[in-house]
Formats: structure tokens, C-alpha cells, sequence
């Protein structure tokens, strides 16, 4: 019994639940029992009540065959009593019988246990009416909830037995019971709405509720009819009466209707999936006997609602099944699309929370913990998740009650009281969990709370609405949710998997690629550059060896091939450039810029001849690069500023940096022809230029080349113009080691202007 | 004696004809031996095949293109410096590409030197004239060959 739930009458549990209530070794008085040996039908015990019901001690029968005393018209009693009781422990109705000295008709019932047959008898009742179902199947499919099928049950329940007052209820998962509908005559109290703690009903009841799913007790102040002799005399012990419909009450259940003023009482037991999920009770306050056929057909009904029940249960379980399904479906797609499975998760924090029906989550990766809705903080997941490498062997960990597993869990059980968590890796410590609040709620107990073992007050148990408030557990984690969480869990380590081998082969694909595109490369400088060299060369000779015959406008042409042939060769040589700018590997080192600004300077010096231009440098920092590559760059972004500043007198230049996001933005402005922002998407492309070739001349390279070069280096490039107002190049390098970020030397300020 | 000829490896009928002229203009007094692929050459540096009978002695340069129909010049330059009569051979490659991992093998080789073939034709003539004064004349060969026979027979 679980201590959090603390129910009212626990004490009757102790006192009974060592009760051998099976073979009580007495029985109810309305009718009578023999035990028969089963090959003969030789009477060896018979209860004392034979006396009231054939007027003879049941000393007299014991030893007769009770073949010979009943009226057995075609000599085949005992033949029929054998063919009944094949099976063992199945009561079988064998009809009405009369015995040869009179006293009416008895209803037998018999059934077998080992060698013995347990016969029944109980006085018929005349002028039984039986009342058909009618269509009570039809009803009860045409109901919303299970609710409504209990209420239609104990409608039908009360119409055919007549008793006071008919309640079912339905067991949760700690085995108290909850009144979900009644019908009552007036007179009665109403139990609607209330629960009965799991300790009215003791485990050992339970257990027989299940086997033998009747129970009547027409009236509780009988005087209980002992076995004669006491034991059964072929084994030598008590007679197992678990099957017996006249068995004998326990005291204690005795006590529980005196309390609740009931002195007749029946109860049907609703087994679903095997489990004893509910039960309905019938109750009187006078002593109420049941024809048997109308039991019969009572127990019939119960069937039918059971197994409605039942199909209720399966026809939701399937509904959330598949629903789960689908959440699953959309969780792993939601995987597949993202670099990995936690970006994958957290795409989908709504699908992530309903998979569960949680109010929180969270996605552990290693020390990474990301939580979504009312999640507790990082630090306590990850020590959750340390102790859960520890005890989830499985992979698959849940509880409803976190802080029974360790006292500091207490403090977040408004968040966390609930956790279901799957590990997602063999190797890794990765974790996805969910969360549920602890769940509070008020319910009402049928009766106060006596004191433990105090019988008196059991006794004089009224049966008012108690109120208790329940803390300490959530919702319980429902079988289907547990099912579809380790199959989550087989599809993520899945997708792990194939996302490991997806990369290899990417990894693969793309070293061939880069093979094909050196290959391509390589002809290219080779065979390209071939005829490009001698198209140039013999124009070159025939302007050499022919150029005196040739016209004025043949010499041009001549000269426009060479031209053409020379600025292709170009083009190549740019274009390879390029090509091994993307596949050579970075060998990066402290690079001061400014050193490399003066260098660039220096080589540019010629094409500043007869230029007059302002040079504004603010201090540069060193940075971690690969030198080769920044300086190709810088050179190209003060050879674009040169050269497209070359009608500006003066033309100014400026180049400087700035620190941000633990990285360095260069910069490199100038007051030259500038250009439309509507062309800054194509400004860094290949082959693409914003001005005309007999204006700028240029490959159209020089930009792409300086965007592959910072991007290599983990870095982007971005720039700002106005038509004719000048343009600012920018590009921005992180600080990819710590060296790498050293800041300038302390003389010197970041920035300037 | 005769001045060591240049020895001219280059499959493609222009190059050679532009290479002729260039060397042509650079004015060396040098016969120039022409072979069109690597086997070839290597028939005439090892005195086989149709080159039996040509007179002993190693050419005072070999200008080695690159890219070379049967064996390229890369495998002939390998096949030279592993060989003890033309090891020490003066061997320069004359390339369309400055392809990085092509001179680093080259260089790896024992080239003596590189040279990309500008695609401007001035440009090319002056390279050419260049390496052929430098190889041929004013280098100094190792000995027996060429140069040190002819400024013996001068002396």
C-alpha cells in the first residue's frame, strides 16, 4: 500500500489479510452443502444447516450416496452430477431437485475440487420473473464514456434485483475504489463521487473476486453453518469453499455492512484484461435473497459490461498508441532534417511535450542541457541524469515520485515530481527526459480515518465524505507512453546511427568530388593555357614577320587577339587560383596586418604613380591566419580601392579594424565610384562585375577569391557603397585560438576615428 | 668537336615551333635536339633505338615539358636522376601550369628549374633566351661534358 496515499481503515487490512477466508469451514444458512466423493456421490460432509432445510442432522446423510436420496427419475443423477463437474473449480447449475423425503425444490449448483464434488442447495424461490436484457447491448455500445456504461449497469443492475441501492466503482492504480455511478432508493446515502480505500477489500479478496465474480450475502446477522465432520475426511483438511457461493462471510467484512446499515449485499466483480478493474455492489438494509436465475442473468450483464469496458479501454489504448505513433513519426523526421538529433528535438518543443503529455523537457547532450516549457534548472537535470547512468541499465527510466529516489529531488517536485527519461547513446551520456508536476488533488473518502487497529471504530465507521488532499506523485505514466518512449529511444540510437553513416558517406562523396574538381582544375591550367599561349604567340609573330603588309585595321585586330588571348590567359590563371584557394589547407600563424598592409603597399607602389592619394591606417591587430591567404586578400580589397578610386583627386583609402564577438571586423573604405546596393548579392560571386570592362578592367574574380579566403578561415565578408560616394569592404575573422585573439599591444588604442 | 646540343622534349607541334622560335631568337649557337614524348628522349639520351648511332655525349640542357604522350616528363626527369650517365644533367621544365603539386614533385625530382610558359609571347621569348644563355653558356657544366671540351679546344 502506498504510504503517500494515506486511506482511511488501514487497520482492517491488518487484522484480515491473513484471513484464510477460502475455507472458513462454515457456511450461510439459506441453503445447505454436501461434499460428495465424485466417483459414487457418497455424502462426506454436510452442513449443519441440512437440519433447518431436510429436517435430518447432517450426521444422518453423511456415508449415503445422494443418488439414492433425491427424486431421480431415469437412475442417471449421479451420472448427470459427474458430467457436470469435468472441469474442476466451474459451478455449474445442474437445475431444480427435490429429495424423496419432501421439502420442496432445492436449485443445485455443483462444482468439482480434486476428488470431491461441492453441492449446493437452495431452497427454490417460486414465481421467479425473469426480465429480458433487452437491448442492453446495444445501449451500452451507444455510450460516450465508461461512466456511462456503469450507469447504465447499475440501472439495469437495480431494475433486476431490486436492491436499495447498486454502485459501481472503478479501482486506481493503488487499489482504492471510486464510486463512478449509483442508483439508490430513497433512504439511502449516496456513495457517488467517493472513494473506498484499497484496504476494504483485502488482497486475498481481490484474488477471489477475480475467480469467482459473484458474491451474494443475503443476510448479514446470519448464524454461520459449520462442515460436519469439520475436516473433508478423504484428504484430511478443511474444505476449500473459494468456489462456494454459501461460503462464509469474514467477520470483518461483516462488520464493514453493519456499518454502512446494509444487511443484504451482492457484488459483481468487472474484470478487464485480466485485472479486477472495478466492481459493482448491490446493497440492502434488510435481508434480500436473489433467485438464481436472476442472478445468472446479472452476472451475464456484468460480463457484457465488462467486456465493453474492456473494449473501451483497448479502442483508447489503440487511439493513443497510434497518436504516439504519429508524434514519433513527426519527432524523427523533425531528426532528420536537423545536423543533430538535439537541434532535431528542440525544432519541435509542442511534439517533444505531447509525446509525453508533459509540462516540461529536457535534451541532454554530454554537459549540454536544453529544457523546453516548465523545465527544473540545468544543474539538477545533470545530476539527475548522473544518477541515471547509474540505475537506467535499460535505457529507459521512469518514476512518478522523483524525490523517493533521492531527498534533494523534493525541492523541484512542482516541476518534476514525474520523469521519464531515455538515454539516446550506448557511449555518451545524452539524455532526453520529460517532466510532470506533482499532481494535486482533492478527493473524498466514503468514511473518517480510525485509528489503527482500532476495531471499535472501524465498526462504527459512518460512511460521510472525508476530504483528504493527495500530493506526492504525478500522473502516472501510462503503459503505451512507456512502450512508445523505448521505441522513440531504438529509432533515435537508429538515427544516430545512420546520421554517423550519412556523414562518411557525404565525407566520401565529397573527397571524390574534390578529386574530379583537382582533375578538372588541373586540365584545365594545362590544356587551356596551352592555346591561349600560342594564339598570342603567332599573332604576335605575324605582326612581327608579316606587320608591313598588313592594314592599319588588320594591325588592330592583330593586336585586339593578342589582347583577348593574353586576358584569357589571365582569366585561367585567376581561376585556379581560386580553385586552390578552396582545397590547399590553411597553414595558419600570428600575422601581424599591419606589416602586411605596408608590404601590400609597397608591391601597389607602381600603380600609384602620378596618383595623389590620402591614406588614413588606423592600427591593426594580429590576428591568427594563414598569412599567405590574408595577404592575397587585403591585396585585393587595396587593389579594388586603387583602382576604383582612380578619378578621385585625392583619393582616399582608409583601412582599419574593430573588435567584436571575440573576433576582428577589417575594414576597407574608399571614396571611389562605389555602387548600387541593389548588387551587393553578386558582388563576392565569380566571374561577376558591377562596372564595364573599358572602365575597370579586371578578372571579376578578385572579390570571390577574398570571400573564399575568409570563409575558409571561418569568417564572413559583407560590404556597404553609394554610387559614386565610395564603398567600405568589411571582413570579419573570429578568433579562432586564444593566442589568436591577442589583443594589440598595449600602446596601442583599438581604433581610431 | 661540336657545341652540346640542347635537347627539346615537347609533344605539341606549336609550342614546338613557338619554343624554336623563341630559341631561335635568343640567337644560341646550340643545335637543338628534338624528341616528341618521354620514351623518345630517353632513346636518345640512352643511344638506342633510332638514336644508335649518334655520336656519345649527354646534351648541355634538357627543356622537359611537362605533360608528355607514353612517359611524362616527371617519370623521364625520375628515370634521369637515378641513372649514373645522366644524372648530372641539367634539367629545366617548361610547364602551361603553375600547378603547386607539380613543382613540388618536380622540385622533389632534381629539376633544375621551373618555368611556366607565359601566354605572352614577348614574355616567353625572353624566358626561353634566358634559360638557354643561362644552361647552355654561362653555367657551369659539370665535367666532360660540352663547354669545358670546347674551351679546352680553344685554349
Amino acid at each position: 500500500m502506498p504510504s503517500q496515499s494515506p486511506a482511511p481503515s488501514t487497520n482492517v487490512t491488518d487484522s484480515c489479510a491473513s484471513e484464510p477466508i477460502h475455507i472458513p469451514g462454515s457456511i450461510q444458512p439459506h441453503g445447505f452443502l454436501l461434499v460428495l466423493d465424485r466417483t459414487h456421490g457418497g455424502i462426506l460432509q454436510a452442513s449443519e444447516s441440512v437440519r433447518r432445510h431436510l429436517g435430518v442432522p447432517p450426521a444422518a446423510l453423511l456415508g449415503q450416496e445422494l443418488a439414492g436420496l433425491v427424486q431421480d427419475p431415469d437412475d442417471r443423477f449421479l451420472e448427470r452430477l459427474q458430467a457436470a463437474t469435468q472441469a474442476e473449480r466451474a459451478p455449474f447449475h445442474l437445475g431444480s431437485v427435490s429429495f424423496q423425503t419432501g421439502h420442496g425444490d432445492f436449485d443445485l449448483v455443483v462444482h468439482r475440487d480434486g476428488g470431491a464434488i461441492l453441492a449446493e442447495f437452495e431452497p427454490a424461490i417460486p414465481g421467479t420473473q425473469l426480465a429480458g436484457l433487452g437491448d442492453f447491448v446495444g445501449r451500452a455500445q451507444q455510450c460516450e464514456t465508461v461512466d456511462a456504461i456503469c450507469e447504465l449497469a447499475v440501472e439495469e443492475i437495480k431494475k433486476l434485483t431490486g436492491f436499495g441501492r447498486v454502485v459501481a466503482y472503478e479501482f486506481n492504480a493503488e487499489g482504492h475504489g471510486r464510486v463512478n455511478a449509483e442508483r439508490h432508493d430513497p433512504g439511502y446515502v449516496s456513495f457517488l463521487g467517493l472513494h473506498f480505500p484499497a484496504s476494504d477489500i483485502p488482497a486475498q479478496a481481490r484474488s477471489l473476486y477475480l475467480v469467482n465474480r459473484m458474491r451474494c450475502i443475503p443476510d448479514a446477522r446470519y448464524e454461520p453453518s459449520p462442515l460436519v465432520p469439520r475436516d473433508n475426511p478423504a484428504t484430511g483438511a478443511p474444505t476449500d469453499l473459494s468456489f462456494a457461493e454459501l461460503r462464509s462471510v469474514s467477520p470483518s467484512h461483516l462488520r464493514h455492512m453493519e456499518a454502512m446499515g446494509v444487511q443484504a449485499s451482492m457484488s459483481l466483480s468487472l474484470v478487464v484484461q485480466g485485472r479486477l478493474w472495478g466492481m459493482i455492489s448491490c446493497h440492502h438494509a434488510l435481508p434480500r435473497r436473489i433467485p438464481l436465475a436472476v442472478r445468472t442473468q446479472t452476472n451475464l450483464l456484468v460480463q457484457i459490461v465488462s467486456l465493453q469496458i474492456e473494449a473501451r479501454h483497448a479502442q483508447a489504448e489503440a487511439g493513443r498508441r497510434h497518436e504516439l505513433q504519429h508524434l514519433a513519426g513527426a519527432l524523427l523526421s523533425a531528426m532528420a532534417e536537423h545536423d543533430s538529433v538535439p537541434a532535431g528535438l528542440a525544432s519541435v518543443p509542442e511534439t517533444l511535450l505531447d509525446f509525453a503529455r508533459a509540462t516540461g523537457a529536457a535534451i541532454v547532450h554530454g554537459d549540454d542541457c536544453l529544457t523546453l516549457g516548465q523545465a527544473p534548472g540545468r544543474d539538477i537535470i545533470l545530476m539527475l541524469c548522473a544518477r541515471l547512468s547509474r540505475i537506467a541499465k535499460s535505457g529507459l527510466f521512469h518514476t512518478r515520485d522523483l524525490p523517493a529516489l533521492a531527498p534533494e529531488f523534493a525541492k523541484i517536485r512542482e516541476l518534476a515530481c514525474g520523469v521519464l527519461a531515455i538515454s539516446i547513446s550506448e557511449l555518451h551520456p545524452n539524455y532526453v527526459l520529460w517532466f510532470r508536476p506533482e499532481w494535486v488533488r482533492n478527493i473524498h473518502w466514503a468514511g473518517g480515518q480510525p485509528a489503527p487497529g482500532d476495531e471499535a471504530a472501524a465498526a462504527e465507521r459512518n460512511f460521510r465524505p472525508w476530504p483528504q488532499e493527495i500530493r506526492g506523485q504525478s500522473l502516472a505514466w501510462e503503459p503505451w507512453e512507456l512502450d512508445s518512449a523505448a521505441e522513440l529511444r531504438t529509432a533515435i540510437t537508429g538515427v544516430v546511427l545512420r546520421k554517423a553513416e550519412e556523414l562518411a558517406g557525404l565525407a566520401d562523396e565529397l573527397g571524390r568530388i574534390n578529386q574530379e574538381l583537382e582533375a578538372f582544375s588541373y586540365s584545365v591550367s594545362h590544356d587551356l593555357r596551352a592555346p591561349l599561349r600560342h594564339i598570342a604567340g603567332y599573332a604576335e609573330l605575324l605582326q612581327e614577320y608579316e606587320g608591313k603588309q598588313l592594314s592599319a585595321r588588320a594591325t588592330r585586330y592583330l593586336a585586339n587577339i593578342n589582347d583577348s588571348a593574353r586576358f584569357a590567359g589571365r582569366l585561367v590563371d585567376a581561376l585556379l587560383t581560386f580553385s586552390q584557394m578552396g582545397r590547399s589547407a590553411l597553414k595558419p600563424t600570428q600575422v601581424n596586418l599591419a606589416q602586411t598592409l605596408e608590404q601590400i603597399r609597397n608591391e601597389l607602389a607602381p600603380d600609384l604613380q602620378g596618383r595623389e592619394v590620402e591614406w588614413i591606417a588606423h592600427d591593426l591587430p594580429a590576428i591568427y591566419a594563414d598569412a599567405a591567404y590574408m595577404h592575397l586578400a587585403l591585396r585585393n580589397l587595396l587593389s579594388n580601392a586603387i583602382k576604383y578610386t582612380r578619378d578621385r583627386t585625392p583619393a582616399v583609402i582608409e583601412v582599419g579594424a574593430d573588435a567584436r564577438d571575440g573576433g576582428h571586423v577589417i575594414y576597407v573604405r574608399d571614396n571611389g565610384v562605389g555602387f548600387d546596393m541593389k548588387y551587393v548579392g553578386k558582388l563576392f560571386g565569380v566571374f561577376q562585375r558591377l562596372h564595364r570592362m573599358e572602365d575597370f578592367e579586371g578578372t571579376g574574380i578578385g572579390l570571390a577569391n577574398v570571400r573564399r579566403i575568409v570563409e575558409r578561415h571561418g569568417g564572413r565578408v559583407w560590404a556597404e557603397g553609394v554610387p559614386d560616394r565610395g564603398a567600405t569592404f568589411y571582413l570579419f575573422l573570429p578568433g579562432a585560438e586564444p593566442s589568436a585573439t591577442a589583443a594589440p599591444s598595449p600602446s596601442k588604442k583599438k581604433l581610431r576615428g | 668537336m661540336m657545341l652540346k646540343p640542347i635537347l627539346l622534349v615537347e609533344d605539341n607541334p606549336r609550342d614546338l615551333e613557338l619554343t624554336l622560335i623563341a630559341l631561335e631568337k635568343s640567337q644560341l649557337a646550340n643545335d637543338v635536339v628534338i624528341t616528341r614524348d618521354g620514351a623518345e628522349a630517353l632513346d636518345y639520351l640512352s643511344r638506342r633505338g633510332s638514336y644508335l648511332d649518334r655520336p656519345p655525349g649527354n646534351p648541355a640542357v634538357i627543356l622537359l615539358d611537362l605533360k608528355l604522350p607514353k612517359m611524362d616528363g616527371l617519370e623521364l626527369l625520375k628515370l634521369i636522376r637515378t641513372s649514373e650517365g645522366l644524372r648530372n644533367v641539367p634539367v629545366v621544365m617548361l610547364t602551361s601550369s603553375n600547378e603547386e603539386s607539380d613543382l613540388v614533385r618536380a622540385y622533389a625530382l632534381g629539376v633544375n628549374a621551373y618555368v611556366v610558359k607565359p601566354v605572352n609571347f614577348p614574355d616567353f621569348v625572353r624566358a626561353i633566351g634566358d634559360l638557354g644563355v643561362f644552361w647552355a653558356v654561362l653555367n657551369e657544366p659539370p665535367p666532360g661534358s660540352l663547354r669545358r671540351a670546347r674551351t679546352l679546344q680553344q685554349e
